[in-house]
């Protein structure tokens, strides 16, 4: 036998990533057409640009990680050692919290109305659901779901479903009330984080 | 053989189409593997080729690679050598195949009057594929829970066909050591598969000497 297996094999590879690539970037698009779709038909938050700089930062971080790292993580298109998956997992957590309570968290400013009283579901609340919905659609008919072997991949794309959909009510949602914050931005998500990461285990379970 | 630490994950990561994963992976096998193929084979050249579609089979396979046993890293390791195992002895027994119609066969030897003549009937040989095919699974799980030495034995003498003595010149122990091995672990095997069944698998093996 004259060829060299591993170079062979690499080049399989090489393919494979060729191809999760392909059917990535056509999903990507009709993702942001989604989430462009959602707030041009809800409108963007009247502060977005006066808003503190830094909490600005920690929303474009959330845009950055929800559609290029975790994506590319749970497609495998992006295989971190161990640790970087840590701090990456731990920096989407903090840049979440940091982006949806933001100066309502550092002023504790609260509201007053009757949210405070009982959890229900509110318009950000359903607009989130929706998104996530919508997204995780996306998810499940482009195959991104089924694209890697490990389990774990289905967290990672729920993570970025979660996110798109967080910091999309974010840059609509005007709201420093941290209650209306916790419970329909933070809250939200975190429900359809979980929601889709169990949607998306018994979808990868099919393969 | 302890395996090499890592291999487990490096393994899932290659399964997901890590190429790193895969580099490493292959880093810590391929020594291992050539020198289980060299030492079955007793030729560098033909190892080497052995090696490759090792890790050619391996990859074409992959999908159906599951960790077995609570160590993941011999799992991985035990997987690989089998492939590994199992070409080198295709290759023996086609060598041995060979040996034999060269040492049998004469000029005017027609091959079609080897062909038995019994054959049975389709639903007859659907039934007997099936009542194999389960045999083959029972005995293959018996003879990977046997100790390395042991299997390689029982392989080399059964699936093989080589004799204890050529077994003992291949694997360079003496001739009483190989019988002791191969007592015990037809021993184990007989305990494994019940003796009915141990006594169908040589049966339809047949190829001991």
């Amino acid at each position: 036998m004259t060829h060299d297996a591993a170079q062979l094999i690499q080049a399989d590879l090489a393919d494979l990533r060729r191809t999760r690539r392909a059917h990535f970037l056509p999903a990507l698009v009709v993702a942001l057409i989604v989430l462009g779709g959602f707030l041009l038909l809800t409108g963007l938050r009247p502060d977005l640009l006066a808003q503190p700089a830094w909490q600005l930062g920690l929303q474009l971080a959330v845009w950055l990680l929800c559609l290029v790292a975790l994506p590319a993580v749970g497609l495998g298109l992006w295989f971190p050692a161990r640790p970087v998956r840590a701090v990456l997992a731990v920096s989407a957590v903090a840049a979440a919290i940091g982006a949806a309570l933001g100066p309502a968290l550092m002023d504790m400013v609260q509201g007053t109305g009757p949210e405070r009283q009982a959890l229900r579901l509110d318009y950000c609340m359903t607009a989130t659901f929706l998104e996530g919905a919508l997204l995780f659609g996306l998810g499940v008919l482009s195959g991104a779901f089924l694209q890697r072997r490990a389990r774990g991949s289905a967290l990672w794309l729920s993570g970025g479903i979660a996110l798109m959909a967080l910091d999309a009510v974010v840059w609509h949602c005007p709201s420093n009330d941290l209650w209306h914050n916790l419970q329909s931005h933070l809250g939200a998500a975190l429900v359809l984080l979980v929601i889709a990461a169990l949607a998306g285990i018994l979808v990868h379970r099919r393969r | 053989m302890t395996p090499p630490r890592g291999l487990a994950d490096a393994m899932e990561r290659y399964l997901d189409g890590d190429g790193r994963a895969f580099a490493q992976l292959h880093t810590l096998l391929t020594p291992r593997l050539r020198g289980l193929l060299t030492k079955l084979v007793r030729d560098a050249a033909t190892a080497e080729d052995l090696l490759q579609a090792t890790l050619l089979k391996a990859h074409l396979a992959r999908d159906g690679f599951v960790v077995r046993g609570p160590d993941p890293d011999a799992s991985v390791q035990a997987w690989y050598t089998t492939i590994a195992r199992n070409l080198a002895l295709d290759h023996l027994r086609g060598q041995t195949r060979e040996r034999r119609r060269q040492g049998d066969a004469g000029p005017d030897h027609d091959p079609i009057a080897d062909l038995p003549t019994d054959l049975p009937s389709l639903e007859e040989w659907q039934v007997d594929r099936d009542t194999a095919a389960e045999i083959a699974d029972r005995v293959h799980a018996a003879l990977a829970r046997l100790p390395a030495g042991q299997r390689e034995i029982v392989e080399l003498h059964k699936l093989v066909g080589l004799s204890m003595a050529e077994i003992a010149t291949r694997l360079q122990i003496r001739e009483g050591a190989v019988r002791v091995r191969a007592h015990r672990a037809y021993k184990a095997l007989a305990r494994a598969l019940g003796a009915s069944a141990l006594g169908l698998l040589l049966g339809l093996l047949g190829g001991g000497r």
